[in-house]
């Protein structure tokens, strides 16, 4: 790509500059806390994991830690994976419905539109604009869990369950990030699409923990990314189901492909 | 009232979704209860769990015991489902004329400004009040209907005043960023991390100890304690009191004074 054809993907990566860095102080600031608390909770010495076992399995579900060792880090971080994913589930879905729907909301689409690009080009830059900015922030929570972990625990590095569990993040982020770009291209009403996109990651979200606490709906699995890429399962069996990852290459595929049909072709509403 | 009616009338659909939402949430966690309660030994086991641990999950010593204690898992997750509804309510209420592109049409009527932000308010009073009275009665009947134990409607209503209480700082708090920030693109984008970064303040209470309370609404109350039959801190409801009406007052005035961008 020549310098010219840069200019949507560069002028989005600085507009959403400011946004990025709060976010990661955000997730620096959770992870802090909840480091500290696994430091409080394994230092008075008491083995967690035989009093785990024997609460009932409802209630460790509900609590997010069912089947996982909380005594060691890594079963510690597992469990913050899943907190990690919603967040940055959020970051995503909201990054990218804004990313699409603004030019639209802000009155700006004419004046872009008037330019010598088109629809596509407009919607690609921006769709990798924002990956770019997925990408940066799964970095940076990848990179400040290896830096906080050794403050917080004592024993041996767990650097190589952060590399392995920090993928399952990004594609969570994936799925959100394009679910939030297909809602914004396909609708035409352009200030609802951070709400809808918002109210499908609540919805799978609870769907996700909804399995977690009954067997009899476990069919339901495959209605929600989080369950696609549960840190739990992911931890224990220490392997991704590789089906997850084809579904989700093929879902995001479509996904993109449609949201460029509609993109291309519906009225922008002004 | 022209404005308060028109505006009750574009958050209709939105109001009746949060309160599904709301309403949703409650039905699932509590269904799960009489699963969890089956066994009687489990709170004994319980006692042994150290004290960090159980504030890591904010989990109390009746959590298993008795639907009292479990309900405060429910109520937690209520709670921040609300807070987003409040702010993302007092956000968008305040910020949408700017954003809308109406704020020169609206301010070129026969009304005075703080004619306008008065009816506003009074719109998302009416409409948390709404919420949280339906929310109140799906929710004590659902209690009802799925929990055998017996549950003092005291108790619950005490309890999950809560909702109302943190909307209400929630509401001010947005208020008030509708009227300091120059234009608002995307009320979600604002509203959702301001809540996630106050819960996520609220976790640092095991670092910084009983002083957390004053920082975040998250824990101006200990719904532990309220959902097993105790009350509020005078002190607390006083500061919360004061903070919303100090955030309503300083969005009043920066209002009145504010320069709106138009096209």
């Amino acid at each position: 790509m020549s310098h010219k054809t840069m200019n949507i993907y560069l002028k989005e990566l600085k507009d959403y500059r400011k946004s990025l860095i709060f976010w990661s102080i955000a997730i620096i600031a959770f992870l802090l806390a909840a480091m500290s608390k696994y430091q409080g909770y394994t230092k008075s010495g008491t083995s967690i994991n035989d009093l785990i076992n024997t609460l009932p399995a409802g209630l460790s579900a509900l609590l997010g830690f069912k089947g996982l060792d909380l005594q060691s880090a890594g079963g510690f971080f597992a469990m913050c994976v899943l907190y990690l994913a919603v967040m940055l589930g959020v970051h995503a879905v909201l990054l990218g419905s804004g990313i699409v729907s603004k030019e639209e909301t802000d009155k700006t689409i004419e004046f872009l539109c008037t330019k010598p690009v088109s629809r596509t080009h407009i919607l690609f830059s921006k769709l990798l604009a924002a990956l770019t900015a997925v990408v940066i922030l799964n970095i940076v929570t990848l990179a400040s869990s290896v830096v906080t972990m050794p403050l917080f625990t004592e024993g041996p590095s767990i650097n190589s369950d952060i590399l392995f569990l920090m993928p399952s993040v990004f594609f969570i982020q994936l799925w959100f990030l394009i679910i939030g770009i297909l809602f914004a291209a396909v609708t035409r009403r352009p200030r609802w699409a951070g709400m809808l996109s918002a109210s499908v990651l609540l919805a799978t979200f609870i769907i996700s923990a909804f399995v977690d606490l009954s067997d009899k709906v476990s069919f339901l699995r495959y209605t929600t990314p989080f369950k696609y890429f549960d840190a739990k399962t992911i931890y224990a069996e220490h392997a991704y189901d590789i089906w997850y990852i084809v579904i989700t290459l093929v879902a995001v595929t479509l996904m993109v492909a449609g949201s460029e049909f509609a993109y291309k072709r519906r009225d922008f509403s002004l | 009232m022209n404005v308060y009616f028109h505006e009750l009338k574009r958050n209709r659909n939105s109001t009746i979704a949060w309160i599904i939402a709301l309403i949703a949430i409650a039905a699932l966690y509590i269904s799960i209860y009489p699963a969890v309660a089956q066994n009687p030994s489990v709170s004994d086991i319980y006692k042994n769990f150290p004290e960090a641990f159980k504030k890591t999950f904010d989990i109390s010593e009746n959590t298993l015991n008795a639907f009292t204690g479990f309900y405060s898992l429910v109520l937690n997750l209520v709670l921040l489902t609300g807070a987003v509804q409040a702010m993302n309510l007092g956000t968008g209420i305040i910020s949408k004329e700017v954003r809308e592109r109406t704020a020169d049409f609206l301010l070129t009527r026969p009304i005075s400004r703080i004619s306008v932000l008065r009816q506003k308010l009074l719109t998302v009073f009416t409409i948390i009040i709404v919420t949280d009275l339906i929310f109140m009665a799906a929710d004590w009947a659902l209690i009802q209907a799925i929990i055998s134990e017996p549950y003092a409607f005291r108790t619950f209503f005490i309890s999950t005043s809560s909702l109302f209480l943190l909307q209400l700082f929630f509401l001010s708090f947005g208020f008030l960023l509708g009227s300091v920030t120059r234009r608002i693109k995307s009320v979600i984008a604002v509203s959702l991390p301001a809540v996630f970064g106050f819960y996520v303040i609220g976790l640092f209470d095991t670092v910084v100890g009983e002083k957390i309370k004053y920082v975040t609404p998250f824990k101006f109350f200990d719904v532990n304690m309220l959902t097993m039959g105790g009350g509020y801190q005078t002190g607390m409801l006083v500061y919360l009191a004061i903070l919303s009406i100090a955030a309503l007052i300083a969005s009043f005035v920066v209002y009145q004074r504010k320069d709106m961008p138009t096209i």
